[in-house]
């Protein structure tokens, strides 16, 4: 079979990554009140094979959201805002118009179909559909990002990681991809250590960026709670 | 069934377990707080990783 078996049976599995995409999915959704809200929206901590083998899983459901979303936009024009059983909506549902809207969701309605096999919660298929799909709209794949963390699970020590969704908390760019451009009419030695320090500046004002990016961050967490 | 002939002697023994020694972990230090971490993971004390925090600390 195609992944690792984590010490588990198929259906075990299947049930497995099932719980953890919809929890990860659903913790997108932060409700303030619930006492068991997750801390940080949009992540799960589990170990690192777990988090690498559920990370295709749900850039897949993620990818399906987003073809979803492109049925869905050429379905509205056809679709209307009406009250369902309203005289207006029985007018629109018995026109063509109906027809038009209905093979046009179709696709969209499809998908979502097959996300709900993969989720079973609608919970986590409407915050699937609605915001990520919405979130990842320009993004070709790589949805989610697995970081290790450093402290081992108690019990069995296993390493431990988590997976959240990309878009908050990325990596700023600190250094050049390229090497920087040398000035032929300049020795080299000379050149070198100029563009070093120039580098290492940016570097400097970028890192005080994150942080005081960061400090904004907090304070408006600090505000919301 | 086969058994052994004879006890291995402790020299033997050694002998074999000279190459199972536990190497120490390579820690590295945190670039904000200096706490001592295992490469790859985020800090532990100040949640710091690659140019961002990752996980908020409380206090």
């Amino acid at each position: 079979m195609r992944g690792r078996k984590l010490g588990r049976n198929a259906t075990h599995r299947k049930a497995m990554f099932r719980n953890m995409a919809c929890s990860l999915i659903s913790s997108v959704r932060v409700d303030e009140d619930d006492p068991q809200a997750p801390q940080v929206p949009g992540r799960i901590v589990t170990t690192v094979p777990k988090a690498k083998e559920l990370r295709p899983y749900v850039e897949k459901l993620i990818t399906m959201a987003r073809k979803a979303r492109v049925h869905a936009e050429r379905a509205r024009e056809f679709g209307t805002t009406a009250e369902r059983d309203s005289d207006a909506w029985r007018t629109w549902r018995e026109s063509d118009k109906w027809a038009q809207w209905a093979a046009a969701t179709a696709p969209a309605l499809a998908l979502r179909r097959r996300a709900f096999q993969l989720l079973r919660s609608n919970e986590a298929v409407d915050v699937l559909f609605d915001e990520l799909a919405e979130r990842f709209e320009d993004r070709p794949g790589g949805y989610t990002r697995i970081v290790r963390l450093a402290k081992r699970r108690l019990g069995d020590a296993g390493e431990q990681a988590l997976i959240e969704f990309v878009g908050e908390r990325d990596r700023t760019r600190t250094r050049q991809r390229s090497a920087p451009l040398v000035v032929e009419d300049e020795p080299e030695s000379d050149a070198t250590p100029a563009a070093a320090d120039e580098t290492e500046t940016a570097e400097a004002e970028d890192a005080a960026a994150s942080e005081t990016e960061g400090g904004a961050s907090d304070e408006e967490k600090s505000e919301q709670q | 069934m086969a058994v052994p002939k004879r006890r291995q002697s402790k020299s033997r023994s050694r002998k074999r377990r000279s190459h199972n020694a536990v190497k120490p972990l390579e820690l590295a230090h945190c670039p904000q707080c200096g706490t001592a971490a295992p490469t790859h993971v985020v800090c532990p004390n100040c949640g710091y990783y690659q140019g961002r925090t990752m996980v908020e600390v409380e206090g």
